[in-house]
């Protein structure tokens, strides 16, 4: 089974011109498979944090959206304890016209602006709208103790 | 001092012929002390110091230009309040015998060397209309200083124009003609012939990897300019670009395309260095006078170039539009869903180009809006109509292999699905929604 041109060209940008904060990178024995880093982003309660993910390019990529996973554990009302992510472009606002990077940035853009009105983890939205201080408080304490090593 | 020396060093690895073109920064920097001198010995230093560090309206030096850049005159304006002798108390006293005891020194310099016409007090040159008084003094050795780097700037200027009409002009016309002949496609009347036996492929490559270097891009500094040059001469000989061409023209052209490059950077230091001795002459005038030239000597020279440092853009503007467009770039033309040649080019009503293929992929998965833009229904309601015809041809032109190539992945692509049809074996089709 090759690969189409499309993924081979996705991962060569990747690789020469990676977007700040993010690496993706391959497996060898899979190359629809790739481990991805996110730094937490500067001025969220994530900062400092370095959050694993793995993401997997479907057979009928790009026609079908990647499959995006947090590894690391989180505290986010987008994100739930399996680390499944909340976000339209992965699953009905998706577009064949955009990419592994696109999808990439926009977990990170996610990282900076959690949206408790459209909840994946009830409990923590509900944590962030009754009291979003003590919310970010704890999703810091969950930072350093999952993210940072 | 330092800069003097670096001046010095790049002038010897240029041509001979353009060494007596550059600023004469050793003897402005003489004449710079002329004008310290002529500050101090007429009184001047007070005005000029005392207007940095107090900004009150009552007293104040204006530095300015006057004049054309052929005949130039650096005025300082000193303003003395119309109403000073009816409001005294509105001045402090201290301030007020300041202002009288520099116009009077200025008054008798102008007695004593009646005869001298630059000294002095000039005549206004406009009509004031509020209710002060201006004394406008020029210094001898102002008018000297900045004359003389006009005059160099202009020498400068001149030999930049004159290499850039005779010399850089025509080579890129040449060039231009040249490759064309070797390399496009549309010039032959042949057409079945021409891709093929023709430099095209190669010459896309060279500008391929002339744009990815971007050997001239960006206000870079000259040494990164010659790296990038250097990486890219390296990358063509690595790729034995030269040795595949075909015709010998092809090889000359090329040639003369990599001495256009290297003259270019030549060029570029020369020019880079002259702007950069303006600058810190200027600097090094300012803070040896307490005068603001480096601000504003560039704002009455407004029009000329040699600030606006687009003599060089336009070169490699010029080299860019008429050479690098010569022959269209395969990333320019490729369907922004599968990344390969946009083959049958499709036109939705968004105006954004897909190829056909990957445009029947998403009306399948009924994924029916445009998927650059989102324009609702635009892939619903795309049909034959939406050809892009000349777009077609354009890429049938130039793109022929690629055109093959993708033929025969779409003829793979549709082996594969018959064969998942016959075997009943289904990859696609709409499963749940499933996150992750």
């Amino acid at each position: 089974m090759s690969l189409p041109k499309r993924i081979i060209k996705e991962t060569e940008r990747l690789i020469a011109e990676p977007a700040p904060g993010i690496s993706a990178t391959p497996h060898e024995d899979n190359l629809r498979y790739f481990d991805v880093i996110i730094a937490g982003p500067g001025q969220s309660p994530f900062e400092g944090g370095v959050f694993k993910l793995e993401l997997f390019l479907p057979e009928d990529y790009p026609m079908a959206p990647p499959k995006v996973r947090f590894l690391t554990k989180i505290y986010h009302p987008n994100i739930d304890k399996l680390g499944r992510i909340c976000l339209d472009i992965l699953k009905d606002k998706w577009s064949p016209a955009l990419q592994i990077r696109t999808v990439l940035l926009s977990v990170q853009a996610l990282l900076s602006a959690p949206n408790p009105d459209d909840p994946l983890a009830n409990d923590v939205a509900q944590h962030w709208k009754e009291d979003e201080k003590d919310a970010i408080n704890t999703a810091r304490d969950w930072t350093r103790l999952y993210a940072q090593n | 001092m330092k800069f003097a020396k670096t001046l010095e060093t790049t002038a010897t690895e240029l041509p001979v012929e353009w060494r007596p073109y550059f600023i004469n920064y050793k003897l402005l920097k003489k004449c710079i002390n002329k004008i310290v001198a002529e500050i101090e010995t007429r009184g001047l230093i007070h005005q000029i110091t005392t207007d940095s560090k107090d900004n009150s309206e009552t007293q104040k030096v204006e530095y300015m230009f006057s004049g054309d850049p052929g005949n130039l005159h650096p005025l300082l304006k000193i303003a003395i309040e119309g109403n000073d002798l009816s409001e005294p108390d509105a001045l402090s006293g201290e301030q007020l015998t300041k202002v009288n005891l520099g116009a009077a020194h200025l008054n008798v310099t102008e007695c004593h060397n009646g005869s001298h016409h630059n000294l002095g007090i000039s005549p206004i040159p406009e009509a004031e209309s509020d209710d002060r008084n201006y004394i406008y003094v020029e210094l001898d050795s102002e008018v000297e200083f900045f004359n003389m780097l006009t005059k160099d700037m202009n020498n400068a200027m001149e030999l930049s124009e004159q290499v850039q009409r005779e010399q850089y002009q025509t080579d890129i016309s040449n060039l231009q003609k040249q490759i064309s002949t070797v390399a496009n496609a549309l010039t032959t009347s042949d057409r079945q012939a021409s891709p093929k036996n023709k430099d095209m492929y190669i010459w896309r490559e060279i500008f391929r990897l002339y744009i990815e270097w971007k050997v001239f891009q960006g206000a870079q500094s000259t040494s990164y300019s010659k790296d990038k040059m250097q990486g890219f001469v390296e990358e063509i000989e690595k790729m034995k670009l030269m040795k595949s061409m075909k015709s010998n023209t092809s090889r000359r052209a090329l040639k003369s395309f990599l001495e256009l490059n290297s003259s270019l950077l030549v060029f570029s230091q020369f020019y880079t260095t002259n702007q950069m001795a303006v600058t810190k002459i200027l600097k090094k005038h300012d803070k040896r006078s307490g005068l603001t030239a480096s601000s504003d000597f560039p704002v009455f020279m407004q029009k000329d170039v040699f600030f606006a440092s687009g003599m060089l853009e336009m070169v490699y503007e010029f080299i860019n539009t008429k050479l690098v467009t010569i022959i269209p770039q395969l990333e320019d033309y490729c369907c922004p869903v599968c990344y390969s040649i946009a083959w049958r080019p499709i036109r939705l009503a968004c105006s954004h180009v897909f190829c056909v293929r990957c445009l029947i992929k998403a009306q399948k998965k009924n994924m029916l809006n445009c998927p650059i833009c989102r324009a609702e229904k635009a892939v619903g309601n795309a049909d034959a109509n939406n050809l892009d015809h000349s777009l077609q041809n354009l890429m049938q032109t130039y793109f022929s292999r690629e055109i093959k190539e993708k033929r025969k992945e779409n003829e793979r692509e549709q082996a594969i699905q018959d064969c998942q049809a016959i075997t009943g074996r289904q990859y696609t089709g709409d499963e749940a929604c499933i996150i992750m």
